[in-house]
């Protein structure tokens, strides 16, 4: 039986076999159902297991204490990012007033007459 | 009535009256805190109350006097640090905090660094016309205001390292208003 099941596995015939099937839109469906399925089990099990959750607080607990002794790429990022904010907010400005200026010099030359 | 303005090329430029009016509003802004800070600090740190002052009748009664002449202090602080502020910054750094924060610098006629003199001559025509002749900036070819032409100077944009940020932002400005 296993030497059937390896050898059919190992088969080109079976294999485009496979693929001819899932391409068929009721076939493909049903998979996908099947799938969706057996993801919202695994994960619901997931959800409710102690382990999964002991293994999440064991993690969050290393990257704490990890950031604890490493706080400085976090800094440098939010210093970064502060930086670049306000740098954008002083681009805004400036291009305001020069369009300003701009505005300014039209009109007073609409004003005054020149072309 | 001067020479004719830059031209189309971005880099020097000769700076408009809406900046300068914002880089001279961020001066004051600056200014005010600053004074009004000093001020305070000193209360605080002599312990002075300008409504209840102790009587100085001796000479070394330095509190009592401080406290006496403190309310004539703080106006006379309005009325000389601003003009001494600009031109300090003038001519360290060429430019003030609040044209520093608009990208605007100030130059001679040539181009060269502002000195003592062109400073000072700027900043006393600026107070004896109360800054009026800033109505010239629109006007004058090379946007120059009445205490620029008698000190022979000229503002710029001076955007440094970040031109290419504010020439990006121009043309998003110039898309949204069209």
């Amino acid at each position: 039986m296993e030497q059937v099941l390896v050898a059919l596995t190992e088969s080109r015939d079976v294999e485009q076999l496979v693929i001819h099937l899932l391409r068929q839109p009721e076939v493909n469906g049903t998979v996908d159902e099947i799938v969706d399925r057996q993801l919202e089990r695994v994960l619901q099990e997931l959800r409710g297991s102690e382990a999964v959750r002991e293994l999440v607080r064991e993690q969050v607990d290393i990257y704490l204490q990890h950031l604890t002794e490493h706080p400085e790429p976090v800094r440098q990022l939010i210093q970064d990012q502060s930086r670049g904010m306000l740098h954008d907010i002083q681009a805004t400005v400036r291009a305001r007033a020069f369009v300003a200026d701009e505005a300014v010099d039209a009109w007073i030359g609409r004003v005054l007459g020149r072309p | 009535m001067d020479r004719p303005r830059a031209g189309a090329t971005m880099n020097r430029r000769y700076a408009g009256l809406a900046s300068r009016g914002i880089g001279r509003a961020l001066d004051m802004v600056l200014l005010a805190l600053l004074i009004t800070g000093a001020s305070w600090l000193v209360q605080q740190f002599f312990g002075i109350d300008p409504e209840h002052c102790p009587p100085d009748t001796q000479w070394w009664h330095l509190r009592a006097r401080l406290c006496r002449y403190f309310p004539y202090v703080v106006p006379l602080a309005g009325v000389t640090i601003p003009p001494l502020y600009r031109v300090i910054f003038f001519v360290v750094a060429g430019q003030t905090p609040g044209m520093g924060v608009m990208g605007l610098r100030l130059l001679r006629e040539d181009g060269r660094r502002v000195r003592l003199r062109q400073a000072l001559k700027r900043v006393a025509t600026f107070y004896v016309t109360f800054g009026l002749g800033s109505f010239l900036i629109p006007v004058t070819a090379r946007r120059r205001a009445l205490h620029d032409i008698v000190a022979g100077t000229v503002v710029v944009y001076d955007w440094g390292d970040h031109e290419v940020e504010v020439r990006r932002a121009i043309e998003q400005v110039r898309s949204a208003d069209a």
